[in-house]
């Protein structure tokens, strides 16, 4: 993909990923033996704009969550490069680093999880939580660090009287802002946010959406936003990439990805979204079946065992991620000739 | 029992035939912290054979309202004020009408446990909890069927089969043999569906049954749904937070907040024209997909009042943001049909109020 | 390092004004407590566990002044009072009253010729007055040599609470004492194994891997032995008293004998529990902030381990205070001359034995109502310790 991405000025970027494979072993009985390997990320080739929001979508087990983790070396890749734009040292490749390396780098990395309250230590304070950041780099001590957190925490909008409490005084919005604070207090670039709405309440999603799209404007951050509800990535994503089985099927604009899909698999999930507009009712492709095992995928295209376009080559040959389009890649053998719907319909 | 008297069954809903009617349901919950009022004052009607949606946040009541029609409401928790009739149709009787006081009933008596299963029936939105662990699907769909109707073994197999082809399941007399952890998230829910449906009900209780699916999953579950809807000719009561879903399976919805029903309309007039605050706050609050637009979403400020805590006035006017202030604040407004199939609950559309709606 | 995260720097980039608009959700009053407060709060609404813990405490206190508390010394051998029945106590007076003071009938034994058993016999006229602080036996307590007693008689004369064992001596006074070993093994076997549990476990579950593999295979190989066999063969192999081998040293090395068998279940337990805390969110926000795996351990998992540990620990101590009972009343735990329970219901092994002189069996309801007590104890600490239940 490096290729086709000439026309695109390496400057702007801030990460680019190559070829990612992140491959889990199944171990069985006494000894432990591997018996096979789950493939949960294989062959990711995606690339990210400093700024922009990058959705990152797929049905559950499709890879997305550990792509996120991946480039950020919570899991450490089985193949691949990945290399970021560090605003300090230049162009790194987080794959080849060692742990101890990587130090250097992280603090512009964060994270936002999906999970409310598994993300925070429940023996921890508030102020314990968003100053553990700064504490481990050793970035600020005393009576600075205890300022710290409490702009930290007036950024997130929450109070900082509340420094002192305990994470189970709040309730799960509030737990998500403080997560958010958490990930700011190191003034990273790059964060990713795994599924960082899915579980709040519509209201509180709301809320929680309009401050990282505030905070994305004045801190100047950059997104890669996992997540499978496509309404939400509609609104927040510049760009999206969609992930079936462990790789991606296509990448694009969100207004292209949205509304001139050039994937089948992209289409049928477009088509699936409940519209919330009872005048718009009409769904004309029916995707059946179900999402291949990523321990045990189909030859060829991943998708073709369900895909309405697929011929024979689909599943013979394993279609690359070429660019149809200026920066519209998909990985379909059938990218360019098919006439695809989008959200709309 | 009591033989139907008048016209009872005459709904808001114009055009339509009440199947389920429920007047001022209060339903609270006697825990160790005090007492949580999951329902205060619940007034809404089922239509007979159409899809309702009852829509709100967590904490306000959906799911409560349904197992208290279902008189499944476990302690601590209980059925402390309200009336929910149940109008029965016998098939055998010349489509003959029976009007059934469901809070009468004992809730695990034999006439109870005759209604549940035979004419209502519930899904979840985790499969797990419906089905038995230790029984294969087959067993479990045609316990069912003999439970509720007089067949012999053979027949209820002959059935179960019938009813899991009749949901999409591929290869349903292999189905019929499988345990419930060897079937997908998806052939789960069919075969949670399957067993919800092995007696056609007449009323269906969907609680979250698609949250927790991918959305193309959930789209096959909904055509399904939809689908068997129209066969069995049912009511489904489609408990959900997502509009999306909503919007695409429903006749009617029903806005619940804090254990009230604030506004019960058509689907077209819930999008188009919602009429309480917080129906038209829920609406702004999310993201239309294929609007092509990235406007800012308007949040509802605050959080749902916990349950334990009595609201003076209307439920809704700490969050309101057109609350008049002396009106609102002060007291509650009442359930007033404000147009064609259109009730509401809100002192913006009508002046009725209402009496403090706790039970002391 | 220090060139890409300029403290200084970043302290600027961020504007001070709060810029977004405050959510004011209400936030819960019990905010400001600790996990460890809330377990508090919890565990002292929790009736049955405040009897457990008051319990625990009185029978603590009682077992330690046991040989102030008992009128005899309990290594004092009355030949004349062998196998002697527990003295009856009365409160009407000489002066055939009511009184608030307790009396006890003078006694006097005979040996029967026939069936050369003693033969006591109480004299209903003599009463002897029962009091408090009263002179009696030299005994320590804590280390502190007294001849006081809490009760007893005056003038040299004895009465024996709970009867007498086979030499004569006052089982009250031996069940007080036996208690010091019973109940203390419980606590430092248990202390012995969540060292060993808490290392192995911690490690096992963090670090995963081979570790984890070797450690489980070595835990279900433990676990497989029959637990009192083992016990048993473990404790043979001990040497006997002698000067060099004393019974402080046998009850350190029983103590340990009891936690190489038990420490397996609380590895076990603290395993699964790190295991989740290593798969917690927070952890892999720490590790993304660039923690080390040293301070995870010690800032996320030993914090949250910790609790788990007390209450597993907690409900393991009845299990040790019966294994000890069940290895000294087989002869192979404690052995005299230092009492224990298990080694007094030794005495009580022939159903003869214990038909004639039924107070011999007393022990075991020490035994059980200890072990009542700490089980209520352990049960409450593991509802108290749940983060989120209030």
């Amino acid at each position: 993909m490096s290729n086709e991405l000439a026309s695109i000025n390496r400057d702007e970027l801030l990460l680019e990923v190559k070829d990612l494979k992140k491959h889990f072993p199944i171990r069985k009985g006494v000894i432990r033996r591997s018996t096979g390997l789950v493939k949960a990320v294989d062959g990711v080739n995606l690339y990210v704009k400093k700024g922009e929001t990058l959705g990152l979508v797929g049905e559950s087990g499709c890879g997305k969550t550990t792509t996120g983790r991946t480039i950020i070396r919570l899991l450490d890749p089985t193949d691949g490069e990945i290399h970021f734009n560090d605003p300090k040292i230049g162009w790194v490749d987080l794959a080849k680093m060692e742990r101890k390396d990587l130090m250097q780098v992280r603090p512009h990395m964060q994270i936002i999880f999906q999970d409310p309250f598994s993300s925070l230590d429940p023996r921890m304070t508030v102020q314990r939580i968003v100053s553990e950041p700064l504490m481990i780099n050793k970035l600020a001590t005393g009576s600075e660090l205890q300022d710290r957190v409490a702009e930290l925490l007036r950024t997130v909008g929450m109070r900082p009287e509340y420094m002192s409490r305990y994470p189970h005084a709040f309730s799960g919005g509030q737990r998500q802002r403080i997560g958010i604070a958490r990930a700011l207090a190191l003034n990273p670039k790059l964060i990713i946010c795994d599924e960082p709405v899915s579980a709040l309440d519509v209201s509180i999603q709301a809320q929680v959406l309009n401050l990282l799209e505030d905070l994305q404007q004045d801190l100047d951050l950059t997104y890669i936003f996992v997540a499978h509800d496509l309404s939400v990535v509609e609104h927040i994503s510049d760009r999206v990439a969609v992930m079936y089985v462990g790789r991606l099927v296509e990448l694009a604009s969100t207004e292209n990805l949205y509304y001139s899909p050039k994937h089948p698999y992209t289409e049928a999930l477009m088509a699936a979204v409940p519209k919330p507009d009872p005048r718009k009712r009409d769904r004309p492709i029916k995707l059946p079946g179900e999402v291949a095992s990523p321990a045990n995928p189909p030859s060829g295209c991943y998708f073709h065992p369900r895909c309405r376009y697929a011929k024979d080559i689909c599943s013979k040959e394993t279609p690359p991620l070429k660019e149809v389009a200026p920066e519209h890649f998909a990985a379909c053998h059938f990218a360019g000739e098919l006439k695809l719907r989008g959200v709309l319909a | 029992m009591n033989q139907s008297s008048e016209s009872t069954t005459k709904s808001v809903f114009e055009g339509e035939d009440t199947i389920i009617k429920v007047r001022d349901l209060h339903t609270y919950f006697y825990t160790d912290l005090g007492i949580s009022r999951a329902l205060n004052g619940v007034n809404l009607e089922i239509p007979r054979g159409k899809v309702m949606g009852v829509v709100g946040e967590s904490g306000c009541g959906k799911s409560v309202t349904a197992l208290s029609i279902m008189r499944m409401v476990a302690k601590p928790g209980k059925i402390v004020q309200g009336d929910i009739t149940f109008f029965r149709k016998d098939k055998k009787k010349n489509d003959a009408i029976e009007e059934i006081n469901l809070t009468k009933l004992e809730g695990m008596g034999p006439e109870m446990r005759s209604i549940r299963g035979a004419q209502m029936s519930m899904i979840f939105q985790e499969p797990m909890t419906s089905l038995n662990p230790s029984y294969t699907i087959g067993d479990q769909i045609m316990e069912a069927i003999i439970l509720h109707q007089n067949v012999d073994k053979v027949e209820a197999e002959r059935r179960a089969v019938e009813i899991l082809d009749g949901v999409g399941m591929a290869n349903p007399s292999l189905i019929v043999k499988r345990y419930p952890h060897e079937l997908s998230g998806g052939m789960r829910q069919r075969a949670m569906i399957s067993l919800a449906l092995s007696c056609t009900p007449a009323v269906l209780f969907a609680d979250e049954p698609t949250t927790a699916l991918d959305v193309t999953t959930e789209a096959q579950i909904l055509d399904l749904m939809r689908d068997l809807q129209k066969r069995i000719d049912m009511s489904i009561v489609f408990i959900t937070h997502n509009l999306g879903v909503v919007a695409q399976m429903c006749d009617y919805v029903t806005v619940m907040y804090l254990g009230r029903v604030v506004e019960q309309a058509t689907i077209d007039d819930t999008f188009y024209n919602p009429m309480h605050p917080y129906t038209s706050s829920l609406l702004r609050s999310i993201p239309h997909v294929g609007s092509h637009q990235k406007d800012r979403l308007k949040p509802i400020r605050g959080v749902v009042p916990d349950p334990y805590s009595k609201v003076k006035g209307c439920p809704f006017h700490p969050r309101c943001d057109k609350a008049m202030r002396g009106l609102c604040d002060v007291k509650v407004p009442g359930l007033t049909v404000v147009g064609k199939s259109h009730t509401v609950r809100c002192f913006l559309h009508s002046d009725v109020e209402e009496e403090s709606t706790y039970v002391q | 390092m220090t060139e890409s995260v300029n403290p200084e720097a970043q302290m600027n980039e961020v504007n001070p004004e709060p810029q977004y608009e405050v959510f004011d959700d209400p936030v819960s009053d019990v905010g400001d407590l600790s996990q460890w407060q809330l377990m508090r709060i919890r565990f002292s609404k929790n009736k049955l566990a405040m009897l457990g813990l008051w319990g625990m405490i009185v029978i603590y206190i009682i077992v330690f002044l046991g040989e102030f508390i008992a009128p005899n010394w309990y290594q004092y051998q009355n030949g004349d009072y062998i196998f002697g029945p527990p003295s009856k106590i009365t409160f009407i007076g000489p002066d055939g009253r009511f009184s608030l003071r307790p009396y006890v009938f003078a006694t006097t034994t005979q040996l029967n010729q026939e069936t050369f058993k003693f033969e006591f016999t109480e004299d209903r006229t003599k009463k002897i007055p029962v009091k408090f602080f009263v002179q009696g036996d030299p005994v320590s307590v804590l280390g502190f040599k007294t001849n006081l007693h809490l009760f007893g008689l005056e003038g040299g004369q004895r009465f024996y609470v709970m009867g007498a064992d086979g030499l004569g001596r006052d089982m009250f006074a031996r069940i007080l004492v036996g208690g010091q070993i019973s109940t203390t093994v419980g606590l430092i076997g248990v202390a012995m194994s969540i060292m060993l549990g808490a290392v192995l476990g911690t490690a096992s579950g963090y670090f995963g891997g081979i570790v984890d593999d070797m450690m489980q295979r070595a835990i279900e190989v433990l676990g497989a032995f029959p637990q009192i066999p083992l016990w048993a063969a473990l404790a043979s192999a001990l040497p006997p008293i002698s000067k060099d081998f004393t019974v402080v040293h046998r009850y350190f090395l029983i103590t340990l004998v009891l936690s190489v068998v038990s420490w397996t279940g609380l590895a076990r337990q603290l395993r699964a529990k790190v295991m989740s805390y290593r798969n917690a969110d927070f952890t892999q926000a720490a590790l993304a902030a660039g923690s080390t795996d040293w301070r995870i351990v010690l800032t996320h998992m030993i914090p949250n381990g910790a609790s788990h540990i007390i209450v597993i620990g907690a409900l393991s101590i009845p299990g040790m205070i019966l294994g000890e009972t069940s290895l000294s009343f087989l002869g192979l735990g404690i052995l005299p001359p230092a009492v224990s329970w298990g080694a007094l219901l030794r005495d009580a092994q022939q159903v003869s034995v214990v038909v004639q002189h039924p107070w011999l069996l007393i022990p075991a309801a020490a035994v059980l109502i200890t072990v009542l007590l700490f089980s209520l104890l352990g049960d409450g600490l593991r509802d108290a310790v749940d983060p989120y239940s209030i």
